[in-house]
C-alpha cells in the first residue's frame, strides 16, 4: 500500500513541479544571457547585471520554497479537507499515509537542492568553471567517506540528509494540529507552523545558552601543547562540531515527536466535520 | 442475517454541542436502511463515525465486529455529501486508483456504468458538470462489492432525472448480502427502495422500524410518518 500511496502522490505532483523547475532553468539561462549581454558582473557599472542576477537568485529561492509548501499543502488538502473523505477511507494505515506522501516530498527536496545548484551554476559560473566543478564533484563526494575527512563536513552532510525529513514532518504535524480546530483550519495550520518554528528557535537558543560552557569545556579537554592549531583551531573546530551535533540530535528528536503526534492525530483525533 | 453495524451508547460532541447523544443502534446485513432526519439531526456525524472520519467522544461502534479502522475500511464504501474528487485528475485515473486500493472494486462494472452515461473516462473532473461529477463519484462507490455502503445525502441537490438515475444505480448494483445506509431528508424519493428506517433527531434515535410494518400496522407511508414524528 505504501508503494501505491507513493505512486499516486508522485504522479499528482510531478507534472506541475517538473514544469515549474523547467521554467526556472529557462529563466536562469535567459538571465545569464542578459548578464553576459550587459558585459558581465565585473565592476561598479554593472548595476543592471547585478540586479538581473539578484532577481534570478530570488526566483530560484521562490521555486525552492514553492516546492516545499506545495508538497505540504497537498498533504493538508488530501488529508484534512474534502479530499480527506477519500484519503481517510482508503484501507491504509496512518504510517503508510505519512511515509507514502512524505517520501515524495523528501525526494523533491533533494531534487530541488540539485536543481538549485545547477541553476546557480548556469547563472554564475563560466563553462570552464562549471566543468571543473563537475570534475571535482565525484572526488569530493567519495572523499566524504575517507577517515581523514573532517567531522564537521560529515555532520553537515548528515544535516542535509535529515533536514528535508524534519521539514516535511514539521509541515505535516502543523496540518494535523490545524485539523483539531473547529473552524479556520488552514489559518490554524499556518499558525501552528509558525508557532512550532518559533518555539524551536527559542528552545534552541536556551539549550545553546545553557550548554555553551560545557561545550567549551569539552572542546578544550585533553588539549595541550603550544602550536597555533592546538591552542586556537582545534578547540574552535571541536566546539563547532559539538554544536552541529547537538542541533542534529534535536532535529532527530523533533522529527520523532512530530511523527508520532501526526500519527496520533490521524489515528485518534481526525476531525473531518 | 448477521449484524453489520452495532452502536452502543455512542456519544459525539463538537465543542459544547452534542451531535449524537448516547445512541444504541443495530443494523442487519442485506437491508436497505434509510437514516432519516431533519438537517442537523446527526445523520452525517453517524456516517462519519462509521467511516472513521471522526472519533467518538464516548461509546462503541462496531462494523462486522470491528472498531472503525483498517479492517472496516476494506468492507465499507462511502459516498460523502460533498465531492472529494480532485479537479485535475481524469475519470480513468480514479478508476485505477480505486482498483489499486480496494480489492473489491469491479473495474468492468465501473466502465460499463460510465459508458451507459456516455462519460468519457479520459475527461478531467474539472471539465464535468457538478451533476456528472456526483454520478462519477456514485459509480466509483457502487462499483465496490462492499459489505456496507454509507451514502450521505446521495440525492440532495440534483434534478429529478438524476435522482432516478442515482436510485436505480443503487438498486441495480446492490449485492443482496450487503447493507446500504442512505442518509436523507427527501423521504418520498427514497421510500420505495427502503426495507427499514431509522428516524434521528437532535442526536437521538426516535424510531427504528421496518417499512412494511409502518405501512401495514400504522397504515401510513414513511413520508407521512416522518412528517408526523418531526412536526414543528
Amino acid at each position: 500500500m505504501l508503494k501505491k500511496v507513493f505512486k499516486y502522490e508522485w504522479k499528482s505532483i510531478f507534472p506541475l513541479l517538473m514544469g515549474v523547475h523547467v521554467v526556472g532553468l529557462v529563466v536562469a539561462v535567459i538571465c545569464r544571457i542578459g548578464i553576459e549581454l550587459l558585459g558581465g558582473i565585473k565592476g561598479e557599472l554593472d548595476l543592471m547585471a547585478c540586479l538581473l542576477l539578484f532577481a534570478a537568485i530570488i526566483a530560484i529561492g521562490c521555486i525552492v520554497a514553492y516546492t516545499h509548501f506545495y508538497c505540504g499543502y497537498r498533504f493538508y488538502k488530501n488529508v484534512f479537507t474534502q479530499q480527506g473523505y477519500l484519503t481517510n477511507t482508503l484501507p491504509i494505515t496512518a504510517d503508510q499515509l505519512i511515509w507514502g506522501k512524505g517520501l515524495t516530498m523528501v525526494i523533491w527536496s533533494f531534487l530541488d537542492f540539485l536543481w538549485a545548484v545547477i541553476a546557480v551554476m548556469i547563472l554564475a559560473l563560466s563553462s570552464k568553471e562549471a566543468f571543473g566543478f563537475l570534475r571535482e564533484l565525484p572526488r569530493a563526494l567519495t572523499g566524504l567517506f575517507r577517515p581523514a575527512t573532517p567531522m564537521f563536513a560529515r555532520l553537515i552532510v548528515l544535516s542535509v540528509i535529515l533536514t528535508p525529513l524534519f521539514m516535511m514532518l514539521q509541515i505535516y504535524v502543523s496540518s494535523a494540529i490545524g485539523n483539531l480546530f473547529t473552524g479556520h483550519k488552514l489559518l490554524a495550520t499556518i499558525g501552528a507552523y509558525i508557532g512550532i518554528g518559533f518555539a524551536q528557535q527559542v528552545l534552541g537558543l536556551i539549550i545553546i545558552g545553557f550548554s555553551s560552557p560545557y561545550l567549551v569545556e569539552l572542546s578544550e579537554k585533553e588539549l595541550s601543547g603550544g602550536d597555533m592549531y592546538v591552542q586556537y583551531y582545534a578547540p574552535a573546530e571541536r566546539f563547532l562540531n559539538l554544536t552541529v551535533l547537538l542541533s542534529l540530535i534535536f532535529c532527530i528528536l523533533y522529527s520523532i515527536g512530530f511523527y508520532f503526534l501526526c500519527r496520533y492525530v490521524l489515528n485518534r483525533k481526525l476531525n473531518l466535520e | 442475517m448477521s449484524t453489520i453495524l452495532e452502536c452502543s451508547d455512542l456519544y459525539k460532541k463538537y465543542g459544547a454541542r452534542t451531535a449524537l447523544d448516547h445512541i444504541n443502534l443495530r443494523l442487519e446485513s442485506g437491508r436497505i436502511v434509510g437514516l432519516l432526519g431533519p438537517n442537523g439531526s446527526g445523520k452525517s456525524t453517524l456516517i462519519k463515525l462509521i467511516n472513521d472520519l471522526l472519533s467518538p467522544t464516548e461509546g462503541t461502534l462496531l462494523i462486522d465486529g470491528h472498531a472503525p479502522g483498517l479492517e472496516t475500511k476494506k468492507i465499507v464504501s462511502y459516498l460523502p455529501e460533498r465531492s472529494y474528487l480532485d479537479d485535475n485528475w481524469k475519470v480513468s485515473s480514479y478508476i485505477s486508483y480505486f482498483a489499486d486500493f480496494y480489492e473489491d472494486f469491479d473495474i468492468s462494472r465501473a466502465v460499463d456504468m460510465l459508458n451507459r452515461l456516455n462519460i468519457d473516462p479520459e475527461l478531467r473532473i474539472k471539465t464535468l458538470s457538478k451533476g456528472t461529477q456526483e454520478k462519477v463519484q456514485l459509480i466509483l462507490v457502487m462499483s465496490r462489492q462492499a459489505r456496507l455502503y454509507c451514502l450521505d445525502e446521495p440525492i440532495a441537490g440534483v434534478d429529478p432525472a438524476a435522482r432516478d438515475y442515482i436510485l436505480s444505480t443503487i438498486i441495480n448494483n446492490y449485492n443482496e448480502h450487503a447493507t446500504i445506509l442512505i442518509s436523507t431528508h427527501l423521504i418520498s424519493d427514497v421510500e420505495n427502495i427502503l426495507d427499514e428506517v431509522v428516524f434521528i433527531q437532535n442526536g437521538h434515535i426516535r424510531m427504528q422500524a421496518q417499512v412494511d410494518d409502518i405501512r401495514c400496522n400504522q397504515g401510513k407511508s414513511v413520508d407521512e410518518l416522518f412528517r408526523e414524528v418531526f412536526k414543528c
